[in-house]
């Protein structure tokens, strides 16, 4: 039976030996169902562990700490309970495997496939609901059971029927450069993270006019704009700003890079998704209306750094599009790279810098000459040029080669011992 | 020695004032225990450390059996600046750290750009710029202005050393920027 949900759902296995993963690749593929597919961890959107093998408890907590909601199905001849965990135990059949696919597919809000329940299968071990707390630095963030998202928050889905109906971020909130990165990380981990920044919109004819509709969106109709208005005209008068939602005031810091966010990381990307009738509203603070409005900082809603939240609420609204008005023929050129070490990655977020580092290229040719898809690149752009990153320069003299480097295959070799022991 | 037993070496040097995190982003990366040539510190570097690299720290990358990459830490301190030209000779690119608790973070910043420029000019440089959790200033914009300033460009990253995830991140940064065509 073929999936009914378009998106096929991927799965890393940990500490399989070949003969089992060519094995489960036969049986996802044949009598599975075809909705699953094996895929590399950073794609993956769950994961299958041995069990049984020796290191597998370090496998499991390395794989955690790495993606931390990501449901993990753990095979075994025993009965394993571990946080956020599925166990599946041996031997098992085939549906139980599949049952447990659909309840980590399930854990992740995507739809599944109808298909009966077994009851062989141990229901996920969910970790209890833990209140936003700052965390030791040198400890693992506990993982809430992931709450599915209100339906009105949800993104919404683009045109493409691949459309998932939450999108993914995998969010690098360790942000060291913040005064209070426990809370960004508790901030990441308190909502059920989506998968992609980048929406689902698959490529469009540029040179389509009705097409080319789709590729862009309006930062003032977001709360994007209020946010950038406000932070233009309070560094210009080095004070920071309110701006008021339907939930609570936002407050800008400029001077200190840091803003305070009292509401969710799923109100805030609420809020920044939904196009608004009317921008929400903003002030400048005198010194004494900003100690009163920062007096709600506490170690539970801490400071928040401004750089990560323009940045996330950039690729929030943005969902793989441009903002209104960028010119696609243009070069584009980064000003500097952003602190991509303490801000969601997006895919191949580093081969975009590199490239409008270097060369600068515009936005029509960058998908092609990287072979990557347009969404991955307009929304690296938007999240750039939220942080004033970008610019357009003249066209380069000699357009970007690509001609492989000599030493291509050894950097290749490099990334792949890189990207393997991640 | 036949073609089968030929291995290839290649190096990334990594380089910084004392106490930035040179040994622990090498150890970061290691495949194997890092060799280190710690001894005692003297002088100002005793302020920051107990002990100090005196010669270098060396760590080692295994790409296949017949490929490695060496991973060179400098040594920190400046009256040992002979060293540095000798162990950035073919090598693939510079990773400089800078400790933001540090004094004068920028003037560490202008030293080093100017110790290595002629290997920069030649390769490919990613600074990554540590402990800025404990001291939140100079901020990244300004290490960028210092940058555009003496005319090179390279990305700067907040880095924890201890963290395989900041230090993978650097080397992948290098590596792109000297191949923006390389794939994921």
């Amino acid at each position: 039976m073929k999936s009914t949900t378009g998106t096929p759902f991927k799965i890393v296995t940990l500490g399989m030996e070949q003969k089992a993963i060519d094995t489960l690749e036969m049986v996802l593929r044949g009598p599975g169902g075809d909705w699953c597919r094996l895929s590399a961890a950073d794609s993956a959107d769950a994961a299958i562990l041995e069990g049984d093998r020796v290191g597998a408890l370090t496998l499991f907590d390395q794989h955690r700490r790495q993606y931390p909601l990501r449901p993990i199905i753990v095979l075994s001849v025993r009965e394993i309970r571990l946080k956020q965990a599925i166990s599946l135990k041996k031997p098992f059949k085939i549906d139980e495997l599949m049952t447990a696919l659909r309840q980590a597919r399930q854990a992740l809000d995507q739809p599944v496939p109808e298909q009966p329940v077994s009851p062989a299968v141990a229901p996920p071990v969910a970790a209890p609901a833990v209140p936003e707390q700052p965390q030791p630095k040198s400890s693992v963030p506990v993982t809430p059971a992931p709450a599915p998202p209100p339906k009105a928050a949800a993104a919404a889905p683009t045109a493409s029927p691949d459309a998932a109906p939450v999108p993914s971020v995998r969010s690098r909130t360790k942000a060291a450069s913040e005064p209070h990165r426990t809370h960004d990380a508790a901030q990441a981990l308190e909502t059920e993270l989506p998968r992609d920044l980048c929406g689902y919109a698959p490529d469009v004819d540029l040179n389509d006019t009705t097409a080319l509709k789709t590729v862009f969106y309006d930062p003032a109709q977001h709360l994007q704009g209020s946010l950038h208005s406000a932070l233009r005209a309070t560094r210009e008068q080095n004070a920071a700003a309110s701006v008021t939602t339907i939930y609570r005031a936002i407050i800008l810091v400029p001077s200190r890079r840091c803003c305070h966010i009292p509401m969710t990381e799923r109100q805030l990307r609420a809020l920044s998704v939904m196009p608004l009738s009317r921008p929400p509203q903003w002030q400048t603070l005198s010194p004494l209306e900003q100690r009163e409005a920062l007096k709600q900082v506490s170690e539970a809603n801490p400071l928040s750094g401004l750089e990560n939240m323009l940045w996330r609420v950039a690729l929030w609204t943005a969902r793989g599009r441009l903002p209104l008005g960028i010119d696609l023929d243009a070069p584009v050129r980064l000003k500097h790279w952003p602190n991509l070490t303490r801000l969601p990655l997006t895919p191949q977020a580093l081969r975009i810098a590199a490239l409008w580092d270097r060369t600068p290229t515009s936005l029509r040719n960058t998908p092609t000459l990287l072979a990557v898809p347009q969404r991955y690149v307009f929304a690296f752009y938007s999240a750039c040029a939220a942080l004033d990153l970008v610019e357009h320069s003249a066209p380069a003299a000699q357009p970007p080669s690509s001609d492989p480097v000599p030493q291509r295959g050894l950097f290749k070799r490099i990334l792949n011992v890189l990207r393997r022991a991640a | 020695m036949s073609r089968a037993q030929t291995v290839n070496h290649h190096k990334i040097i990594f380089t910084g004032p004392v106490g930035a995190g040179k040994t622990t982003a090498i150890q970061s990366l290691s495949d194997a225990p890092i060799v280190s040539t710690d001894a005692k510190a003297q002088d100002m570097t005793a302020q920051r450390k107990q002990t100090t690299t005196v010669a270098m720290d060396y760590g080692i990358m295994h790409l296949s059996d017949n490929e490695r990459i060496h991973l060179y830490g400098t040594p920190g301190q400046e009256r040992f600046d002979f060293m540095w030209s000798i162990l950035t000779d073919g090598g693939i690119g510079l990773i400089l750290l800078l400790d933001n608790t540090r004094q004068a973070p920028l003037k560490d910043l202008a030293f080093f750009l100017n110790a290595f420029r002629d290997f920069i000019a030649k390769t490919s440089l990613v600074i990554g710029v540590t402990r800025a959790d404990l001291k939140t200033t100079p901020y990244l914009d300004e290490y960028h202005q210092e940058l555009d300033r003496v005319g090179i460009r390279a990305p700067v990253f907040q880095v924890d050393a201890r963290s395989r995830d900041d230090v993978s991140l650097l080397v992948q940064a290098l590596l792109y920027q000297l191949d923006p065509g390389l794939s994921e």
